[in-house]
């Protein structure tokens, strides 16, 4: 499960009356009798919903970015740009983390090569990861990190070929089908 | 409208007129990777799932984007339209996608551990069903291979090497009864055998849209080449040729299906092997290295985790290993 910053929300009580008061189609029976029943009072203004979870997604992206989650927390900007005109604070805030996002992923990539050229190998997938876990579609991450996989997985193989000649040679067979 | 109220039908006091208030839009926002709904009465994240992302079993993806947060009605929600990292790759870890293997099924007991008693597939099966685990195709994989598609946390993918009947008698139905989806491996020459799947049952799993049958090669020979002396490199690279063509063509016309994924014999791969399946444009090719596949694992290298029948659920938890933790902060 992907660790986020909270697990549950609790939504604010205000914010729950207007939900529930905004239910739509609900049904309003009216009566038409004679008299008429006065209409019932507008119910009193309180923050719609869609303002409370706009105040939601501004504390999490600040929650998400202290946490080291900037791709997250970028994301919770953009749900506040989605469901404003204009938002000065969310565009702000996506440009920062996009230069940061950027500077982090490449400084990680950086490393990554680097460890690969000392054929440090698990140390270059830590850092492919990190600049994956930054930007989930980075090609030259995602390639590296292939390119380590297969190299991990054909020398497994080649010890289980050694493994498997020496079986044939002893008469037996690996249980593995 | 000064005079509307003169042009209102005449009411009696038995007149029940419904009014409805003007329902609050239910699209908030919404651009090319997410949407932004109010939940309605009855929304669940599975509902929400099928009518967004047309998959249902994409419940725990649209709830992850939501913390898993109970739904109100007319709250505001997110719906992920594109994983928010295909990858799978976050600064606490990364998702990755166990493929479990079995071979033979029994009614009874075994001391053959290629063997799986009914009673104990039964138990795990039921076992991924109690405990969320999302079982997906291994078309569903390429998907998350190929950062095409997102799939649910906790899949697990099931396949079944070397076609024998048992497949279709115990576990075949198992499988059904969950809705599980599963692959079934097949070496062409062993069909036709005593013990093994025949042509009809292959083709009436398939058709129940459970089963893919798929390529396990021709006479189930190991890929690992024999030692310099005794097979030249044009001698191996004929023998994996002739391992992987003719039952392709025998699957396809018998099967009426597309071959597009290949188990190695004895879980053994090769370099040559490898490429030989890359210019034959196989999807998937899988191995029986334990562990889980990440979303940047090579697609003909796959880890496949074989479940033996002496497996206890303690054992079996061991191999569900849908996410590995690391600090990639």
């Amino acid at each position: 499960m992907r660790l986020t910053s909270r697990r549950l929300l609790v939504l604010p009580i205000a914010a729950f009356m207007t939900a529930c008061a905004g239910m739509p189609n609900a049904p309003a029976m009216l009566v038409a009798s004679v008299p008429p029943p006065p209409p019932a009072p507008p119910p009193a203004p309180a923050p719609s919903a869609p303002a409370q979870f706009i105040a939601d997604q501004r504390s999490e992206a600040r929650q998400l970015e202290m946490s080291g989650m900037l791709a997250r927390a970028r994301l919770h900007w953009r749900y506040v740009m989605a469901l404003t005109e204009r938002d000065e604070e969310a565009a702000r805030e996506i440009a920062r983390l996009d230069a940061l996002i950027k500077t982090r992923r490449d400084a990680a990539l950086a490393q990554g090569e680097a460890a690969m050229m000392r054929g440090r190998t698990a140390d270059a997938q830590t850092a492919f990861l990190k600049a994956l876990a930054l930007d989930g579609s980075n090609e030259q991450a995602r390639r590296r990190l292939i390119e380590l996989e297969t190299s991990a997985a054909f020398v497994r193989q080649d010890r289980k070929d050694v493994r498997t000649r020496a079986q044939r040679a002893a008469g037996s067979e690996s249980p593995e089908n | 409208m000064a005079n509307a109220p003169a042009m209102m039908p005449p009411q009696t006091a038995s007149v029940v007129i419904p009014v409805m208030r003007p329902a609050p839009p239910v699209t908030l926002a919404k651009n090319d990777d997410f949407i932004i709904v109010r939940a309605q009465p009855g929304d669940t994240y599975a509902k929400l799932a099928q009518q967004y992302l047309k998959d249902a079993s994409l419940a725990d993806v649209v709830a992850d984007a939501n913390d898993g947060m109970m739904l109100v009605p007319g709250q505001p929600l997110v719906v992920p339209l594109k994983a928010e990292n295909a990858s799978g790759v976050f600064v606490d870890g990364y998702q990755t996608v166990p493929i479990l293997c079995y071979h033979q099924f029994t009614t009874g007991r075994s001391t053959d551990l290629m063997v799986m008693p009914r009673d104990s597939f039964a138990s795990q099966m039921e076992y991924l069903k109690n405990n969320n685990y999302h079982v997906i195709s291994l078309a569903d994989l390429l998907g998350f291979l190929s950062a095409a598609k997102p799939i649910p946390p906790r899949s697990v993918v099931i396949t079944v090497d070397d076609g024998f009947r048992s497949g279709y008698d115990i576990a075949y139905p198992i499988l059904k009864g969950y809705g599980f989806r599963a692959t079934f491996f097949v070496y062409t020459d062993f069909v036709g055998g005593g013990r093994s799947l025949t042509w009809a049952e292959m083709n009436e799993m398939r058709a129940s849209g459970m089963i893919d049958i798929q390529s396990h090669s021709k006479t189930h020979t190991s890929f690992t080449p024999a030692a310099d002396e005794k097979e030249t490199t044009s001698a191996y690279a004929a023998r994996i040729k002739s391992e992987i063509d003719p039952p392709q063509a025998v699957l396809e016309r018998q099967l009426g299906t597309a071959v597009r994924d290949f188990a190695y014999p004895y879980g053994d791969a090769s370099r040559s092997a490898v490429q030989y399946l890359q210019e034959k444009k196989y999807a998937l090719a899988l191995t029986v290295e334990r562990g889980g596949n990440p979303s940047f694992g090579n697609p003909l290298l796959l880890r496949r985790d074989m479940v033996y029948g002496n497996a206890t659920i303690a054992d079996f938890q061991k191999y569900l290993r849908v996410y590995t933790r690391a600090n990639l902060k």
